[in-house]
């Protein structure tokens, strides 16, 4: 019995809807954005933002099609604004700016045109907590450049009375918890300046810059805001200031420093801020504390205390999971992750990809 | 054609059941084909979590193949293919072996196809790059006749290997239909 009665157009109507079993009607990417995040990492040699996508179960990082992505001339800082819309590279030869939309399908970078002036080797940046202000500082100008932010379109504006001084080779800066003070260690004068922040405005407070130990080239900040902490390089020590709450003033407590591994470049606290951690760029490792919160002293790890990373690690940043750290190691040439124990602190290596050149700083998205 | 406020789910649910219920009025049995030639709609899961997007993508396009059946068991089958999405592009042409196998008043069929393709990606605006590299295909369907000339393959499934931009995973859901010419009879006797 011959079928009867059946079109052609009935048949390729049922063909063309057979396939395409999804509900994506024009065959764009799926929305597997929930399972993953973003990280970008500044990459001055080769002027441009590489992009990775991590996932979020397993932290396997790819890296995004088309990275890097060009920008100005030797970008060495960036961060990203908590929107996940926009990120700010610094471009240290370039002595200014630059502004990056992210796409949220691919993770691509575009920049936005025209690039703000900073002054003279800016980097690094900083936002504070609800991403009003912009903080970048400019290493050879010695001075800090703050804009307000726009969270719209990411554009900044310079503010009345920027650049503020900060005294001679600022090398690295930090907000307290509660954005009134910002701290910036100034190398050279083995010291770390102190600003009261009202509105993104810097004003000097009374005896900056405070001494530490020599050379200094990073600090951070306790989540308690009652305590500073500045790794050393030449010193190979790790400086505990405690913080006058009213005033800003640091004073040196009882027991600092304490030792680390060699050429400490960077500190940073793990999320519970019961364990901190320095980045030793000489002995390519990480120094592991417990941190007394009352005290604020630091505690060498019983079991193990140091965890290497690859070689020369520059940067370090905690990852948006707060399950891990991304370190860039200089030498290998890789960025590579950390893993935190919660309970004992110790760190271990995991996921590792290797970068065309080294990068010296890394943002990642929530 | 009127658009119809259809779901995916129900359109397919519903060309199911018309290609089900056209099967059983068919009572002529699938002959193999000396010559047959096929085009139809085809969906991509493109693997492009191995170029940092967040997912994998979804492509539509189409699919054309001609094969020549040395025997009623075994022909030598060509293919192009074209499907595209937001940011990605896939084509290329595939050739290879097909095996076939008569079966419910239709015909089951597997191949093995290498070929290459090319991808297009675009991750923005104007930000493009195509690469043309290898591939290879494993799959088969179904497919029953609805005339002397045509038959209907409701269903291809292929595991399609691209090694652009590095390797990719994808799968492959194609319909076509199909035009044949001769008949492969079955030798019976002597």
């Amino acid at each position: 019995m011959r079928m009867k009665g059946i079109s052609l157009g009935s048949l390729c109507l049922a063909l063309a809807l057979l396939p395409g079993c999804s509900n994506y009607r024009s065959g764009g990417t799926s929305s597997g954005g929930a399972g993953s995040h973003l990280a970008f990492a500044a990459v001055p040699t080769d002027n441009g933002v590489a992009a990775y996508r991590i996932a979020n179960n397993t932290g396997n990082l790819t890296q995004v099609f088309g990275s890097p992505f060009a920008g100005g001339l030797s970008p060495g800082s960036v961060v990203v604004l908590p929107s996940n819309k926009f990120i700010y590279a610094a471009n240290e030869n370039g002595n200014d700016i630059s502004l990056f939309t992210i796409d949220s399908s691919t993770g691509a970078l575009t920049e936005v045109s025209p690039r703000t002036p900073a002054g003279v080797t800016p980097g690094p940046l900083l936002l504070d907590s609800g991403a009003n202000f912009l903080y970048a500082l400019n290493r050879s100008s010695g001075t800090i450049s703050v804009y307000s932010v726009n969270g719209s379109s990411g554009a900044l504006s310079e503010i009345s009375g920027s650049p503020f001084p900060a005294n001679q080779s600022p090398v690295a800066l930090a907000l307290s918890p509660s954005g009134n003070f910002l701290f910036v260690v100034n190398a050279n004068l083995a010291g770390v300046s102190v600003f009261t922040v009202n509105s993104g405005v810097l004003t000097l407070v009374q005896g900056s810059p405070f001494a530490v130990g020599k050379v200094p080239l990073g600090l951070t900040v306790a989540p308690s805001g009652n305590y500073v902490y500045v790794v050393n390089s030449n010193d190979n020590t790790l400086s505990i200031m405690s913080v006058d709450p009213n005033t800003g003033v640091l004073t040196e407590i009882l027991g600092s420093p304490v030792a680390t591994g060699t050429t400490p470049e960077a500190v940073i606290f793990d999320p519970s801020g019961n364990f901190l951690y320095t980045l030793n760029e000489g002995s390519s490792n990480m120094s592991g504390f417990s941190v007394d919160t009352g005290s604020g002293l630091p505690t060498l790890l019983t079991t193990t205390s140091t965890f290497a990373t690859g070689t020369n690690p520059v940067f370090v940043t905690l990852d948006s999971s707060g399950k891990f750290f991304l370190v860039s190691n200089q030498g290998a040439k890789t960025i590579t992750e950390m893993g935190i124990n919660s309970t004992s602190g110790a760190l271990t290596s995991s996921n590792s990809v290797g970068i065309d050149q080294p990068a010296t700083s890394i943002a990642v998205t929530k | 054609m009127r658009r119809q406020r259809v779901s995916v789910r129900a359109a397919l649910f519903f060309s199911l059941v018309w290609l089900v219920g056209l099967w059983p009025l068919s009572s002529r049995a699938q002959d193999i084909a000396r010559l047959a030639v096929s085009l139809g709609p085809s969906y991509v899961r493109f693997d492009s979590k191995t170029l940092g997007f967040p997912g994998n993508s979804n492509l539509l396009g189409g699919t054309g193949e001609a094969t020549f059946n040395i025997t009623r068991s075994f022909g030598a089958t060509g293919q192009i293919y074209a499907d595209y999405g937001d940011h990605v592009h896939l084509k290329g042409w595939m050739a290879g072996a097909q095996f076939n196998h008569l079966k419910w008043h239709g015909m089951l069929f597997g191949h093995v196809l290498f070929g290459k393709t090319q991808t297009r990606v675009e991750t923005v605006v104007g930000n493009r790059a195509f690469l043309t590299g290898r591939s290879y295909a494993l799959g088969g369907g179904y497919e029953f006749p609805i005339s002397q000339r045509f038959s209907i393959r409701p269903i291809e499934l292929d595991y399609l290997n691209t090694s652009t931009f590095g390797g990719q995973n994808n799968l492959r859901v194609s319909a076509a239909l199909v035009y044949r010419w001769g008949a492969l009879k079955k030798h019976v006797g002597p």
